[in-house]
């Protein structure tokens, strides 16, 4: 399978997780039952990780059986600083979920256990830490 | 800074991913070596210079800015 091919595999994958999960909304708000958004926003959240791990680790092998090593000297500070900047914007968006949680749950908008707050901010620090890699593989690591 | 990398790649009839596969480092290390937006270290410009059997002044041209 070619570059392209693979790619479109991949949109493919990610917009079926995301049809599955409207048309489950659709579903239960034409039944009358309440959506259990925690459960939804979780499990497409989850369900694109998944994709985008296995899109990564299949990456990644057929790159290590072509003969390519894991990682070299350019790519390998690129990693440790997007590890750097994630942790600390995942650091921020602690810092802004700590003050925004008691007005959401005064408010009635939403009210998540910690465990949930847990995994939403692991989510982040991943999500952060993808986008920090993308940007320093095009920019380069800042001296 | 420039490099002659591309040029010493076709005199060997040599890709992007051959070059890197010989000197054991990933494909886009080479692509942005070449395209001036990544400095190798001394030890990697060596074994450029190397494996394409020249030297690493006559591969890596500073400019003056």
């Amino acid at each position: 399978m070619d570059e392209k091919a693979r790619f479109r595999a991949f949109l493919v994958v990610i917009v079926a997780v995301l049809a599955v999960g409207v048309l489950y909304i659709v579903y239960t708000v034409g039944t009358g039952a309440d959506v259990p958004w925690t459960f939804v926003s979780l499990l497409i959240l989850v369900s694109m990780a998944i994709v985008l791990l296995v899109a990564v680790v299949v990456k990644k092998r057929q790159e290590l059986k072509a003969g390519f090593p894991g990682e070299d000297e350019r790519s390998r500070p690129i990693r440790w600083r997007a590890g750097y900047w994630a942790y600390f914007a995942s650091l921020y968006f602690l810092f802004f979920a700590s003050m925004v949680q008691p007005l959401l749950e005064d408010h009635q908008v939403v009210s998540l256990p910690t465990a949930v707050w847990g995994m939403i901010y692991v989510a982040v620090m991943g999500m952060f830490f993808l986008a920090a890699l993308a940007v320093l593989n095009r920019k380069g690591v800042p001296a | 800074m420039r490099t002659r990398i591309k040029e010493f790649r076709a005199r060997y009839d040599l890709t992007q991913e051959d070059l890197a596969r010989k000197i054991g480092v990933r494909r886009e290390t080479i692509l942005f070596i070449e395209n001036g937006k990544y400095i190798p270290s001394l030890k990697l410009a060596h074994d450029i210079a190397k494996v394409l059997k020249s030297s690493v002044d006559e591969l890596f041209l500073f400019e003056k800015d």
